[in-house]
Order: structure tokens, then C-alpha cells, then sequence
């Protein structure tokens, strides 16, 4: 069972600090939302736990060991990350850019293995892009080319999983799609670290809450223990009449 | 690629190649190449070992190079505009042939010149990976690039500038036209370990650009070591394309065209498209090869770096036209 412990992360780019005293643990199966406005630190904290980014202070750890210390390759398999910037330099082929996923186990000059086929073929049923066989990325709708990108990620079976606003752009409808693919890949066991910011979607499908602004972890815990009336009026400026719920919409065949 | 297409290319390649060896204007050397099969020696097959089978061999490995450097380039730039040029090292390389022909290191040695553009290519690698730093982004190490060809090409503009007489002008401007007219096996000696080295580790790291289609941040979280990766690009263009260039001069538009024509047929695919821009970069090259005999008049020269130009220029903006609008 894997477990995922950030504390005390600190970060900054070009000396400008963006993330302070930031700390998550997680465990295999949860679903943990990072809510927060523009700029709270939720993709430098994505970046931290994806060995991406040396926090300045704090650590990162995935089953006791540092993550930065892992080797590229390793920390790859183990660890599959969802940039928000989705965009693809070729125009290649959908069961290609899934296949990326399977990159970390690749070895040089060889084929890919029949693991790596299964692994492929299953991510693009769980993410239900099989039909897109064939046509190539830049031909597909928004929602068609989230759920490529989230297949990609699947592919790799990784430990724990990190999505950047997977969601951001898309319509009602694939919003709750892509929900329901990152819950039941939290079931088979991974964690999933997602930043979001349809709170009534992360109201209903996290199982653990982290509120951000300004770099800083402002609450944390279940849902309704963590966005409080008052943590939404200071941190989003809104207030929600008769308080916050989940999403009530839900898919229809 | 699908077999069949890998295959056609293949085929292409040993007919380029023995087409480059064989066709003359005045078509002495098919009769040449019959006695060299039967194990006669006359003047043409003498022509034959000493010109003509250097030739085809340089043809087709500078073009290689120059193929393979290309397809690397625009796939690590994410770019379909990248060519060898973009590193700088074409620039530099003509560079260190210039500042031999200036100074007239020929006399001493021929080797002197491929020696003096391969030094210089590599002189100018130098420069642009410690002006763009260890951990430079792509569009950083363009700007090098950029930066290093402009004081390349600048610093032979001097030297041809000061030239002290028309011939020694001439003999630098000729050389920068690019040519394999005097090819010799010393020459292969010489380019051919380059150019394979160089080859050979573009092709060792091509599967990392596959995951780089989708931004460096994600290739790294797919275990791509970035520094790594540029290094060995710069490093095995620098060599593949100096090697060319030393032996050649500058020949330009393989590196682009050649991956260019070739995306369609592995899906777009980065680390697909190396090998095969290799092979067809090495066919058309020979084939322009060709060319620049059968159009020479006599006592004109048509230099191969014109003709490539000549051919590449508006092919190239007949598929910046056709492209438009489209992911390539």
C-alpha cells in the first residue's frame, strides 16, 4: 500500500517564493482535490510531489523515501503526471500518445513488451477512448483529448497519479466522465492528487480536501471540514447560500 | 513505418547511391563498371575506385547525417522549421574550413581542411552549450544557436573580406557552395567515423522524443532526463553534420526537407521518423549528387549545396503551403 507524505514543502522560482510550510499526506485509494484560486501553489505542489520541482525546504516522500532521490525512470513508473498545458507537438495517433505512458518501461531498441500492450489496451477502456483508435489527437474534441491525456496517464499504472486541472474546459458531461475514470483508478489503488476547481465535483468525489491560497495550505480534511463557509468567503471571495453540496448531476447512458 | 515503405526506402537508397557512382555525362563508366565486375583495369575503372566509389560512399553518408541530425532537431525542438543550421554547427564548421582556406593551411595537408571544419564545429558546440547553460530550455538553446551561427557567419564575412586577392575569395566561396567533386578515400577516412558516431547516438536516444511531443515538464515526469537528451542531440548533430560539412562544405535543406516528406509515413512519430530521414536523406543527397554532373557545363561547376538549395527553396514553400493550418 502506498503512501504519500509532503511536509513542510517550500518552493520558489527565480527566488520568488510560491509554496510555504505546505503539507499533504495520502494513502492508495484516496482521492485528494487541491482547491485554491489562480496562483495558490496547487501546480507547484503538483510539481513537488512529482520530483519535478527540488522543494527549497521539506520533503517529499513516497513510501518513506525522498522522491527526488529517485532515479528518472523509476520515479516515472511509479509516479504518472498531468500537466494543465495538454497540448501536443505532432499530430500522432490516439493509441500513440497512450502509449507514451508506457515510456519509463521501455528499453532501448527493443518493442514494447506484451505487458505494455495490456496495460494500453486497458487504460483506453477504463478511459473509454477505444473507439478513437486510429484518429489522430489533433482531430478530436476537448473532452475526447482529456480523456487520450488521462488514458496516457492510467497506462503507466502507476503508484500515485497527479492531475493539473483535468477538468478545466471541459463540458458538464465530460467533466463527470473524467471524474468517475480518476475515482475508480483511485479504487484499484492508486493516489490520486488532483488540482480542481468545480467545488461541488471535489466536494463529491474527494475523499480528502486541501484549500490553498497564496502559496499556503489553509485548510485541509474532509470536504465540509475543510471548505467552511468562512474559508470560502476569505480565500474564493464567494459565498454559497445554504452552504456548499455536491454535484447532483450524474451521467446518463 | 510499414515494412513495405521501409523497404521502397531502402531500395531508393542503392539505387541513389548507384546511380551517383555510375552515371557520367558521357556514360563512360557503365562500361567501366562491367570491367571492374570482370576484373579488368582500365582508366574507367580506375575513375571508379579512386573518384567515383568515394564519392557515392561520402554522398550518402553526408546526407545521412544530415537526414538523421534534421529529424532529431525537429523532434527534440517540437518544431518542423528545426534543421542542422539551428545548432549553429554548419555555421561554425564552414567557419574552421574558411579560417584554413584563409590562411592557407591547404598547402600543408588536404586533410587540413576537414580537420580545421570539424574543429570548428566543434568549437562552436562549445560555445552554445555554455552560452545556453545546463539547463536550458529549447527556446534558449535556439537563441544560442542562432547567436553562434550569426558570429560564425560573421566571422567569415571578415575573413573573405580580407582577403588578399580575388582567387582566395573565390576559393572560399566555392567551398562554402558545397561539393563532393573532390571526394578521396582519405576524405571518407575521415568523415565517415563522424558522421556514424554522430549517427549512432541520435539514433541511441531517439525514444525519448517521443514522449518529449508533449512538452518537456511531461517528459521528464516520464522519465526523460532532459539534460541528458540535449546533450546527446547537440552532441551527435554536432558530429553527424560537422563530419558533412567538413568533408562537403555547407549543404543545406536535406536536414529540413527530408523529415519533412517523411512524417506522414511513421504517423508523425519523432523517434519513428530518425532512421528512415537517415535513409532518405543519404537517396537524396546521391541524388543531387547526380544532378549537379548531369546540369554541369563544361568548365561550370554546379556546386551541390546550389542545386540542394535550388531544389529545396520552393519545395519547401510548397509544403509550407500544403501544411497550413495543420498539426504536421
Amino acid at each position: 500500500m502506498s503512501q504519500l507524505e509532503l511536509s513542510g514543502l517550500c518552493a520558489q522560482y527565480d527566488g520568488a517564493p510560491v509554496l510555504h510550510e505546505a503539507s499533504l499526506s495520502a494513502g492508495a485509494g484516496q482521492v485528494v482535490a487541491l482547491v485554491g484560486p489562480n496562483g495558490a501553489g496547487k501546480s507547484t505542489l503538483l510539481r513537488c510531489a512529482g520530483g519535478l520541482l527540488a522543494p527549497s525546504q521539506g520533503q517529499a516522500l513516497l513510501d518513506g523515501q525522498a522522491i527526488t532521490a529517485l532515479a528518472d525512470r523509476g520515479r516515472a513508473r511509479r509516479i504518472a503526471y498531468l500537466a494543465a498545458d495538454t497540448s501536443v507537438a505532432w499530430s500522432l495517433e490516439v493509441e500513440r500518445l497512450v502509449a507514451l505512458g508506457r515510456a519509463p518501461f521501455l528499453q532501448p531498441l527493443r518493442r514494447m513488451s506484451t505487458e505494455d500492450e495490456a496495460a494500453i489496451t486497458s487504460a483506453m477502456e477504463a478511459a473509454d477512448i477505444t473507439h478513437l483508435t486510429g484518429r489522430r489527437v489533433d482531430s478530436l474534441s476537448s473532452g475526447e483529448r482529456a480523456r487520450v491525456h488521462l488514458a496516457r496517464v492510467l497506462a503507466t499504472g502507476a503508484d500515485l497519479i497527479l492531475l493539473d486541472e483535468p477538468i478545466a474546459a471541459l463540458d458538464p458531461r465530460h467533466q463527470l466522465r473524467v471524474m468517475e475514470i480518476v475515482r475508480a483508478s483511485a479504487r484499484q489503488g492508486a493516489i490520486v492528487v488532483m488540482a480542481i476547481h468545480a467545488l461541488d465535483l471535489a466536494v463529491r468525489y474527494a475523499d480528502h480536501v486541501v484549500v490553498m491560497d497564496e502559496g499556503r495550505v489553509r485548510a485541509q480534511g474532509s470536504a465540509h471540514e475543510a471548505l467552511t463557509a468562512e474559508l470560502l468567503a476569505d480565500v474564493f471571495g464567494i459565498a454559497v447560500d445554504g452552504g456548499l453540496k455536491p454535484s447532483a448531476a450524474r451521467l446518463i447512458d | 513505418m510499414k515494412s513495405r515503405h521501409l523497404i521502397a526506402l531502402v531500395g531508393l537508397v542503392i539505387l541513389a547511391v548507384l546511380a551517383n557512382l555510375l552515371v557520367s555525362r558521357d556514360g563512360l563508366l557503365l562500361g567501366a563498371f562491367g570491367d571492374l565486375l570482370r576484373g579488368e583495369e582500365s582508366l574507367g575503372t580506375r575513375i571508379l575506385a579512386e573518384l567515383r566509389f568515394p564519392r557515392a560512399i561520402l554522398g550518402a553518408l553526408v546526407g545521412a547525417g544530415l537526414g538523421a541530425s534534421g529529424a532529431a532537431l525537429q523532434g527534440f525542438f517540437r518544431n518542423p522549421l528545426a534543421d542542422p543550421g539551428i545548432v549553429g554547427v554548419s555555421a561554425s564548421s564552414g567557419l574552421g574550413a574558411v579560417i584554413a582556406l584563409y590562411f592557407g593551411l591547404a598547402g600543408i595537408s588536404l586533410l587540413m581542411i576537414p580537420m580545421a571544419a570539424a574543429l570548428g564545429g566543434l568549437v562552436g558546440v562549445g560555445f552554445l552549450l555554455l552560452l545556453a547553460g545546463r539547463r536550458a530550455s529549447s527556446t534558449t538553446l535556439i537563441l544560442s544557436g542562432v547567436a553562434v551561427s550569426a558570429v560564425a557567419s560573421s566571422m567569415t564575412a571578415l575573413l573573405m573580406n580580407l582577403s588578399p586577392n580575388p582567387w582566395a575569395l573565390a576559393e572560399i566561396a566555392y567551398w562554402l557552395m558545397g561539393s563532393l567533386a573532390d571526394a578521396n578515400w582519405n576524405e571518407v577516412r575521415f568523415a565517415a567515423p563522424l558522421i556514424l558516431a554522430g549517427t549512432t547516438l541520435l539514433v541511441l536516444v531517439r525514444n525519448d522524443l517521443d514522449p518529449l511531443s508533449l512538452g518537456e515538464e511531461t517528459a521528464r515526469s516520464l522519465g526523460v532526463n532532459l539534460p541528458w537528451l540535449r546533450l546527446a542531440i547537440v552532441l551527435g548533430s554536432a558530429l553527424a553534420v560537422g563530419g558533412g560539412v567538413a568533408v562537403a562544405g555547407a549543404i543545406g535543406f536535406i536536414g529540413l526537407v527530408v523529415p519533412h516528406l517523411l512524417r506522414p509515413f511513421v504517423a508523425s512519430r519523432p523517434a519513428a521518423l530518425l532512421l528512415p530521414s537517415a535513409l532518405g536523406g543519404a537517396a537524396l543527397l546521391s541524388l543531387a549528387d547526380v544532378g549537379t554532373r548531369l546540369l554541369s557545363g563544361p568548365g561550370i561547376p554546379l556546386y551541390l549545396g546550389v542545386l540542394t538549395a535550388l531544389l529545396g527553396a520552393p519545395f519547401f514553400v510548397w509544403l509550407v503551403r500544403s501544411t497550413q493550418g495543420r498539426a504536421p
